[in-house]
């Protein structure tokens, strides 16, 4: 515990009084990335980083874990601490995230400006936005990822330990730098973050560019990791064809983190850039165009989406078969589909940019390979569909978020299709219902499968079961409420109501309270959720070893497994989802 | 297979009750805006008319599937394992499903170009707008008119070709009762065509993120007769 808050405390002493120091003798913004520099090395030195390195330096072997609580808050090498670490954070972010979606939603319950000026609802809402996008990039990748990926593959830990913990401690300096530039003057931007607004205004602005750089840098050593990991640590008899669809899912989402997360880095730093050293990447003024950004950040935050979805895709076609007693339907194909998914995903970043003034006839094969995701996304739901086919389901609390997220993602995707289209997308963009849309696939998608996960594997991380009752409140209390809040809002979006606006035309009042009494269901369902995490892990029946029947490597070991996973080098002789009868 | 004797019919209907339900509440909230002031407008609608059944198909049969499949491939209390197929209908399945999801999103894709093409229309004009957006309002001027309105104004019924640029950061010209939309970028005039075909004033909305008074980045279209056009442009000016 000492270790991190002293790192807590020589990164605020670093990056802020360095910051103010630096800005005698240099320009302030400049300062402020040479002391965020500092203190973000610190921050990564104290908590722990420090001595694991040297004992890298040494030869000397670091320990992996130490027992008690406090293991959580160390530089732990141990994937299954690690992977309860980012747990612990992504729900923190989702907490925090969550209550700026009730401010929001709060604000816009009524036609007017209730108690935020127009500034104060812009910075709310990037902070809302960016806190989601770190909880659905975290919470399947790197939390269920992390405990699960190892032990489901037949591994002993991830393949680099060390790097395992540093893409975890990247993050909480992000998540105080995203605080402190809430507090310094806040971003207006929305997280997307486009220039030439990102590169005006205030030093919030700036911390706001480091922190998504810093969590990009901590996505990309994520996805070496989980890449080498599923390719060359599988136990023995694992073939390809006998990985779990999981692993397949995070393997496939660890090709595009690798690959397309650098972009994003080098447009934000561009844009650092830009603001503290004066170069003009994106300033029309300087020769530069702000059309370039747009076309960089979207070639990493198109594949970024299928870095959330792919992970989901995952859980649920492992938890489908479980509960269903059947082998998973067309495994080879749902592999095939996240490999066809990861190719087109990079093809088709202009689709959020069709009414940018891009080139008239370049939109035409955008919205052709735009819709061809929809082939290898179908054929996830057909697998799904045809795993439940026959099958003897068992209603359990894993199996109920399966099923709400194929119906919610249903609407996700089919609703996506106007806005692949162009002559719709061109009304639709940047409207309340492209929001709608994309909270249907993140939400209804990604967090969906999360809780499906996070219900499934919950105890084999803790040895006890979840409360079932509360696991089925939390369902259906948070779906009633999604639902409430973002299908009036494909209405209002269609009308004539642009998103990241503070107000709307008094007209829209009905829709609009209805959206906002949703959000506030759906954050009772989160405390239901909470409440349940924290009364379960203490007192919930005792899980055994496979409290599912389930057939996958990690329901052969004790829950929680034990140190380093298997006491003897597992082997795997059959498919991972021998389940029915002939 | 005798599951599938009994699940058809039962799929079949209750994927045609799903889908007229949904069409009729669909048709009860009409999503798109109530008016349809220019050529554009009506392709766009009918573009999304068609999606949206399209949409609609689809969300019947993956739900009415899934509803079957919830109502009678239950567990009882006694548990139990469920059957396994056979593989080769279950290849034949993944098969049908590859071909007809093909089929669907290429017959989309090829729809959607020529709608695309139909909205894009011709590059000719009879009216000239310069747009110029900055944080957080529209200036408008006519320079073959020599006049800059407080809103924009076009001719029925004549082509009108706007020039869109900005003067500090990102902003988007949309007009919804045109279903069009622009972004104006500095340093870059961007077009955009449209044939207004309805008279009346419209609201015209920024659509893209543009700093502290975004939400209220608004102004108006007023599509007027074509014989008041140059009139009701000299009582503009200003
Ligand atoms: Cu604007």
């Amino acid at each position: 515990m000492t270790n991190l808050i002293a790192a807590v405390a020589g990164f605020a002493v670093l990056t802020a009084g360095g910051g103010w120091a630096l800005s005698k003798a240099m320009p302030l913004e400049a300062g402020v990335v040479v002391a965020y520099l500092a203190g973000f090395l610190a921050f990564l030195w104290l908590v722990g980083g420090g001595p694991a390195l040297l004992d890298w330096a040494h030869g000397r072997h670091t320990e992996h874990s130490v027992p008690g609580w406090t293991r959580f808050a160390r530089f732990s090498l141990d994937h299954k601490v690690i992977g309860v670490q980012y747990l612990f954070v992504s729900m923190l972010v989702l907490a925090v995230a969550g209550l700026m979606a009730l401010v929001m939603r709060s604000e816009l319950a009524r036609p007017g400006l209730q108690f935020l000026s127009n500034d104060q609802y812009n910075s709310v809402m990037t902070m809302h936005g960016i806190g989601m996008v770190v909880v659905a990039l975290t919470a399947i990748v790197g939390g269920l990822g992390n405990y699960a990926v190892p032990i489901t593959v037949g591994a002993r830990d991830m393949a680099f330990p060390r790097l395992n913990a540093l893409s975890f401690w990247i993050l909480p300096p992000a998540v105080l730098l995203l605080l402190a530039a809430l507090a310094m003057g806040g971003m207006d931007t929305g997280w997307r973050a486009y220039p030439p607004l990102a590169t005006r205004g205030g030093v919030g602005k700036l911390l706001f560019l480091l922190a998504f750089v810093t969590v990009g840098f901590s996505s990309i050593f994520g996805g070496v990791n989980t890449l080498t990991t599923v390719w060359t640590m599988r136990a023995k008899g694992m073939s390809l064809r006998r990985m779990p669809i999981f692993a397949w899912s995070m393997l496939s989402a660890g090709v595009i983190m690798v690959m397309a997360t650098s972009v994003v880095a080098a447009s934000l730093i561009m844009t650092v850039s830009d603001r503290a050293l004066g170069t003009a990447f994106f300033d029309a003024a300087g020769g530069g165009t702000a059309l370039l950004y747009q076309h960089l950040f979207w070639f990493y935050s198109h594949p970024a989406v299928y870095i959330m979805i792919l992970p989901a895709f995952g859980v649920v076609l492992e938890v489908l078969p479980v509960f269903s007693r059947k082998p998973l339907f067309g495994y080879t194909l749902a592999a095939g589909s996240f490999l066809g998914i990861v190719v087109l995903s990079f093809l088709v970043w202009a689709h959020h940019i069709f009414t940018s003034g891009m080139w008239d006839f370049l939109k035409i094969p955008f919205m052709v390979l735009t819709e061809m995701i929809s082939i290898p996304t179908g054929a996830v739901f057909l697998c799904a569909l045809g795993t439940m086919w026959a099958g003897r389901i068992r209603m359990r609390a894993p199996m109920l978020w399966a099923v709400g997220f194929i119906v919610h993602f249903l609407v996700g995707g089919l609703t996506g299709i106007f806005l692949a289209d162009v002559p719709t997308d061109i009304h639709l963009h940047n409207t309340l219902f492209v929001t709608a849309h994309f909270h249907f696939t993140i939400v209804g998608g990604t967090i969906f499968a999360f809780f499906a996960g996070f219900y499934y594997w919950f105890p084999k991380i803790t040895g006890r079961m979840a409360g079932e009752g509360l696991a089925r409140a939390h369902f259906w209390l948070f779906s009633l409420g999604f639902e409430l809040v973002f299908l009036p809002l494909f209405y209002v979006g269609a009308q004539g109501v642009p998103r990241h606006t503070a107000d709307y035309p008094a007209r829209f009042a009905g829709p609009e309270l209805a959206a906002s009494v949703g959000a506030f269901v759906a954050g009772l369902a989160t405390l239901v959720f909470f409440y349940n995490v924290w009364a379960s892990s203490r007192s919930g029946a005792p899980a055994g070893d496979n409290p599912w029947e389930a057939k996958t490597l990690e329901w052969t070991v004790s829950s929680p497994p034990p140190a380093e996973n298997f006491a003897s080098e597992p082997e795997v002789t059959d498919s991972p989802y021998g389940y029915g009868a002939a | 297979m005798s599951d599938w004797k009994r699940a058809v019919p039962i799929i079949g209907a209750m994927s045609a009750a799903l889908a007229v339900a949904l069409t009729r509440v669909l048709a009860a909230v009409h999503l798109m805006p109530g008016v349809v002031a220019a050529r554009e407008a009506a392709i766009v609608d009918s573009a999304f008319a068609a999606v949206l059944r399209i949409d609609v198909l689809i969300f019947a049969v993956v739900i009415a599937t899934l509803a079957y499949i919830l109502l009678f491939f239950r567990a009882g209390a006694e548990g139990g394992e469920g059957k396994r197929f056979e593989s080769s209908p279950g290849r034949m399945v993944e098969i049908a499903w590859m071909a007809l999801s093909c089929v669907l999103t290429l017959g989309l894709a090829a729809y959607g170009s020529e709608e695309f093409l139909a909205l894009r229309g011709s590059r000719e004009a009879e009216v000239d707008v310069q747009v110029r957006a900055a944080q957080w309002s529209w200036d408008f001027s006519y320079p073959a008119l020599n006049a800059t309105p407080a809103s924009l104004i076009l001719p029925k019924g004549k082509r009108a070709r706007i020039s869109i640029t900005s003067e500090d950061v990102l902003h988007s010209l949309w007009i919804p009762a045109f279903r069009l939309k622009q972004d104006a970028l500095p340093g870059r005039v961007n077009t955009l065509y449209v044939t207004p075909l309805v008279t009346g004033t419209y609201e015209i909305v920024c659509a893209e993120l543009c700093g502290l008074d975004h939400t209220n980045m608004r102004s108006t279209v007023e599509v007027v007769e074509p014989e008041e056009f140059e009139a009701r442009l000299k009582g503009e000016t200003w």
